[in-house]
């Protein structure tokens, strides 16, 4: 489709973006092997059709970057790893290389990319089924061993060539590593990192997916506003893939809702991402996207700066039903607090309502420690929110930025 | 449709013959859980989430679905909607062409090694657009290394395969899958939205429901509408009108209104008002964690000052945690009692 010349291999071309931290990808130049496994060789063959008869079948392939201009990751790194691929490959020199980086920031898609582009041919090690098909009882047997077959393909493909293709520069992507060859991953001899996607590459993977989307498929998706980008890029947390994938979604014509989204102030998140933004106000996925911290700052602010109104008894109520905050984050209380906990001092202004908070957030993480009853959680988490919203007679007007726990990795839930 | 399927199965084991085929048939339906009778069939029964499961309807219309996930507490409709989707998309293939697993499934890592890659590598005849489908139901309980596991399937199979993820709590699946679908979270329903849908299946089963009995089964459910159509239909099969009485009673749950009252005593400081409901409660014989996670939820919606409610929930939590540690007796229960009338954050009306 998007590179013809890769139809014809019997293996699978994946040009998808990959990986999390410790997935290993080893490359090692070297000549290729046509197959090792006859049965699995038709498998692919089939499946390679079935990509071609058609031709929507895979969305995301659509979208994959076919210059190295199209790519989303930061140009020093692609010229490293260019740098590397010309040493090795091309002057023929064994070498392997372990990339590594956060998940989605594009480290398949670059080797692709480059491997395309220097005409250098990708071998793939798929890991194999190691049990035979079932019989009709549903018991089976096993095959030989992975390591064996893993030792196999990678001596394979080191030492034969195809005699179907002419180029004689090879690349073989380890994508699975077996656990059982990995013990250190310091005995590869270099290590290229890779860090999450910048908000300025994201925007433009996006514009070009647009423009993709556009041209090919205007009759399912509507055309993405700047905005709709905008809250995609913000909500992927420098994922390509997970951006894309949402994209999609957020597009998609015939639906009568639109997406809830929420709109934050610009300075709250950028103390979360640490970078800088021109615009003031930025808007997030309520239902949509793997980053939560969204809704977890909305919390914090809601929890942190109690407003009340006052009704026509002249009672004083919350604003904020404590009971409806509990809610949204009954399934992960512990990170809510943490926050809470966080960032709760600089909103008092007296001595004795900080007492008073503090008090409840140490009842509240008592009740949390509690795993035999999982509704301590609720109690625990009622009482830190309420506490807390209470405690705070007369809250500190200025504005505070929302710091992330020190004690915790945010792990973006 | 389903209760086709079953129908027909048990007439198959048995008895062949066609006049007695009809007694069960009445019979067999009768029985079938309501959560399965009204399970919703098409994506315009579903419950709430309406933003994300009209979207899901147009890629059931369309084809070319994504891997998703799907994120939400219990009895929200997950499951549920992702049968929806499979059954729009494939049709009669449905049988075929999709393979279901949940927590009960054997879900090691081999099972995603060879069984999943299996499926996903057998060939089913679809239209252009249309995929298989995986379910993995319940997907934050499987290991760590099943997921990795699965992880690179997904995306070697993409072409002919699609995954379709539930959990209950989404940090529990590992981020490159996250990243491989699109992940939906779903909220819990409303009130008003199980009330209404409670009183649709009240008036099809032509039960004789009051007002306060319905509201009654939205109580116990908090939330959950699984709960709350199994609530309702054990109330009509015990009871066969649905009252609040009736409700309680097959629910096992202490009275919510005596539950209220002894709350309300407590808060006017009437300790010997108090006591005597429960101790009446523990004369019926309810367990002392039901007793309490039942005076969590009242006094989440008593008609009290948030400070009040606060000192209330606070002293019940920690009388569940040392119900927790074993001391169920009711002197603890009494002790909170005295607490509550007396302690500190109580008002001083």
């Amino acid at each position: 489709m998007l590179r013809p010349s890769k139809g014809k291999k019997w293996f699978k071309p994946v040009f998808d973006l990959d990986d999390n931290l410790p997935a290993k990808k080893i490359a090692l130049d070297s000549p290729k092997v046509k197959s090792q496994d006859d049965e699995k060789n038709l498998q692919f063959a089939s499946n390679t059709n079935i990509l071609n008869n058609v031709r929507d079948s895979n969305w995301m392939k659509n979208f994959d970057p076919v210059n190295v201009e199209d790519l989303a990751v930061n140009n020093k790194k692609v010229l490293e790893l260019e740098e590397w691929m010309k040493n090795s490959c091309l002057k023929l020199t064994n070498d392997i290389l372990l990339l590594s980086g956060p998940v989605g920031c594009g480290k398949t898609a670059t080797i692709q990319t480059l491997a395309s582009k220097y005409n250098i041919k990708v071998t793939e090690w798929i890991t194999p089924l190691d049990i035979e098909y079932p019989s009709e009882y549903g018991d089976y047997e096993f095959k030989e061993p992975q390591t064996k077959k893993f030792l196999e393909f990678i001596i394979n493909s080191a030492n034969f060539t195809s005699l179907l293709d002419n180029n004689s520069c090879k690349l073989v992507l380890v994508e699975d590593f077996p656990n059982i060859f990995l013990r250190t991953p310091a005995e590869f001899t270099e290590v290229l990192t890779f860090n999450a996607v910048t908000l300025t590459g994201l925007k433009g993977a996006l514009k070009r997916a647009s423009t993709i989307m556009n041209n090919k498929f205007s009759s399912t998706y509507n055309n993405p506003t700047t905005e709709i980008i905008d809250s995609v890029v913000n909500s992927s947390g420098g994922d390509v893939r997970s951006a894309i994938l949402n994209l999609h979604f957020a597009c998609l014509k015939g639906s009568t809702c639109n997406l809830e989204t929420s709109i934050i102030k610009e300075k709250e998140s950028k103390s979360k991402t640490s970078t800088r933004r021109k615009k003031n106000v930025s808007n997030k996925f309520m239902t949509l996207g793997k980053d939560q911290t969204v809704s977890i700052l909305h919390g914090v602010g809601r929890v942190l700066n109690p407003k009340e109104t006052v009704t026509e008894h002249g009672h004083k109520t919350l604003t904020h039903n404590p009971k409806d905050i509990i809610e949204q984050f009954l399934s992960h209380p512990s990170s809510f607090i943490n926050f809470l906990h966080e960032n709760y001092l600089p909103h008092y202004s007296c001595a004795y309502d900080v007492d008073e908070a503090a008090t409840a957030l140490s009842d509240a993480d008592c009740m949390l420690a509690e795993w035999r009853e999982q509704i301590c959680q609720e109690y625990g988490l009622y009482t830190a929110v309420s506490g807390l919203m209470l405690a705070n007679k007369s809250p500190v007007p200025a504005w505070n930025p929302v710091r992330g726990p020190k004690t915790m990795k945010v792990i973006y839930p | 449709m389903s209760d086709d399927d079953v129908t027909i199965m048990e007439v198959d084991e048995v008895d062949p013959k066609p006049s007695k085929s009809v007694k069960v048939q009445s019979k067999v339906t009768s029985h079938l859980p309501w959560i399965e009778k009204y399970r919703p069939q098409t994506f315009a029964d579903i419950v709430g989430n309406e933003d994300t499961v009209s979207r899901l309807a147009v890629f059931a219309r369309t084809g070319n679905a994504p891997n998703i996930i799907i994120a939400g507490p219990p009895g929200v409709g997950k499951t549920t909607t992702i049968l929806c989707l499979a059954r729009v998309l494939l049709g009669p293939a449905f049988k075929d062409a999709v393979l279901e697993l949940n927590a009960s499934n054997d879900r090691g890592i081999d099972v995603v090694r060879n069984k999943i890659k299996m499926f996903a590598q057998q060939k089913v005849t679809l239209p252009p657009g249309r995929h298989k489908i995986v379910i993995l139901d319940e997907a934050d309980s499987m290991t760590d290394g099943a997921q990795q596991a699965l992880r690179r399937t997904m995306e070697l199979y993409s072409s002919t395969t699609r995954f379709a993820l539930a959990a209950n709590n989404s940090e529990k699946i590992i981020e490159p899958i996250q990243s491989r679908c699109a992940v939906l979270r779903y909220t819990k329903l409303t009130d008003a939205q199980i009330l209404a849908k409670v009183i649709e299946v009240c008036e099809k089963e032509n039960l004789s429901y009051t007002e306060e009995g319905v509201n009654a089964v939205v109580f116990t459910a908090q939330g959950d509408l699984r709960a709350a159509l199994n609530n309702l239909q054990s109330t009509a099969q015990g009871f066969a009108h649905v009252s609040p009485d009736n409700v309680f009673k097959v629910c096992d749950e202490p009275h919510p209104m005596l539950v209220k009252t002894m709350l309300e005593a407590c808060t006017r400081k009437d300790i010997y008002e108090a006591y005597k409901v429960i101790a009446k409660l523990c004369r019926l014989g309810y367990a002392t964690e039901d007793i309490l996670s039942n005076m969590f939820r009242v006094s989440k919606t008593l008609s009290v000052s948030e400070d009040v409610r606060l000192g209330l929930i606070k002293q019940i939590g920690i009388t569940q945690m040392r119900a927790a540690d074993g001391l169920t007796s009711q002197l603890q229960l009494a002790a909170l009692l005295a607490r509550m009338c007396g302690g500190k954050g109580v008002d001083e009306e």
